[in-house]
């Protein structure tokens, strides 16, 4: 207990002293006046309400833009791969064939290449017989 | 708080706050500014001033907290002088010829050590009070305030003796 009054003997000197040269610097001041002080105040509350209006705005207009991008840009897709049959200009991808591809059957429609008349027929070969009747009559009778 | 309640705590406590803070930072003009930006800031809520610790501790906190917002600022600009033009190599400037010894030796402490002991010894507030404002412990409220009362006492005994 004696040391803690010993540490506020000797703390009150230097109590004494600093609050000696706070209140010296603080009577050296001169202060604004408290309407000017409101004023600043008023000023800043303005400031900070037109800075927030302005962000929300900002924010708002920048939501629109980015939904009406996103609304724009979902029309007619286009389709996934280029179709082989029936489109009138398939190399730029737009618009759907006006008719389906025929089924690969097996029935030739007309003004194929494929010929609609028996093929001719093949040229005459050596038949078979007259091999055999060359090979059959050497027979010589032997006398 | 109302505009009529305002007006009266300025006019009050104005004055102290500025000594105090030109205690913490040294410097007067300094304290002046901060503490009637803090003023202003506080007028924006005077509404919900009475809360906590009180307008004034509010108000002192806030302060403090600019002043060592421009604080560091300034370093790092004094930084970029320096590093960017080698002719600026000049250091801060000396303290004022007509300062006293014992501000002299508040500028010698830590920012930490220098706020405590005025919280402390200036504003009489107590250490539990001291490491609520500071958010800080008690502990190290106890240990900033026993090394700035050793490097404050010899100043002050060289005061008191007029040396």
């Amino acid at each position: 207990m004696s040391d803690l009054d010993d540490v506020h003997r000797d703390d009150e000197p230097l109590a004494r002293a600093l609050k000696r040269a706070a209140d010296a610097a603080g009577r050296a001041t001169l202060p604004e006046p408290a309407a000017v002080v409101a004023a600043r105040g008023l000023r800043r509350r303005r400031r900070n309400l037109a800075a927030a209006a302005a962000c929300a705005v900002c924010l708002l207009a920048g939501s629109g833009a980015a939904l009406g991008l996103r609304l724009q840009q979902s029309g007619p897709v286009p389709p996934a791969s280029v179709p082989t049959y029936g489109s009138p200009s398939p190399a730029d991808g737009s618009g759907t064939p006006s008719y389906a591809p025929p089924p690969p059957s097996t029935a030739t429609p007309s003004g194929s290449p494929t010929p609609s008349f028996p093929p001719p027929p093949p040229p005459p070969s050596p038949s078979p017989s007259l091999s055999v009747s060359l090979s059959v009559t050497p027979t010589t009778p032997h006398r | 708080m109302t505009d009529d309640e305002f007006e009266e705590f300025y006019a009050h406590s104005v004055k102290p706050l500025v000594g105090q803070v030109y205690l913490m930072t040294g410097d007067l003009h300094e304290a002046q500014d901060v503490v009637q930006e803090a003023f202003v800031r506080a007028w924006g809520r005077r509404g919900g001033l009475d809360r906590g610790a009180g307008p004034e501790a509010w108000v002192r906190t806030v302060a403090w907290r600019l002043a060592v917002s421009r604080w560091r600022r300034g370093r790092r600009a004094a930084e970029a002088w320096r590093r960017h033009s080698h002719a600026h190599t000049a250091e801060a400037p000396a303290p004022d010829p007509g300062t006293v010894a014992l501000v002299d030796a508040l500028r010698g402490l830590s920012d930490r050590q220098r706020r405590v002991a005025v919280l402390h010894y200036v504003c009489d507030l107590s250490v539990d009070q001291v490491a609520h404002e500071t958010g800080i412990s008690a502990g190290t409220v106890k240990t900033h305030l026993s090394r700035a009362r050793a490097a404050l006492a010899p100043r002050l005994q060289e005061e008191e003796h007029g040396v």
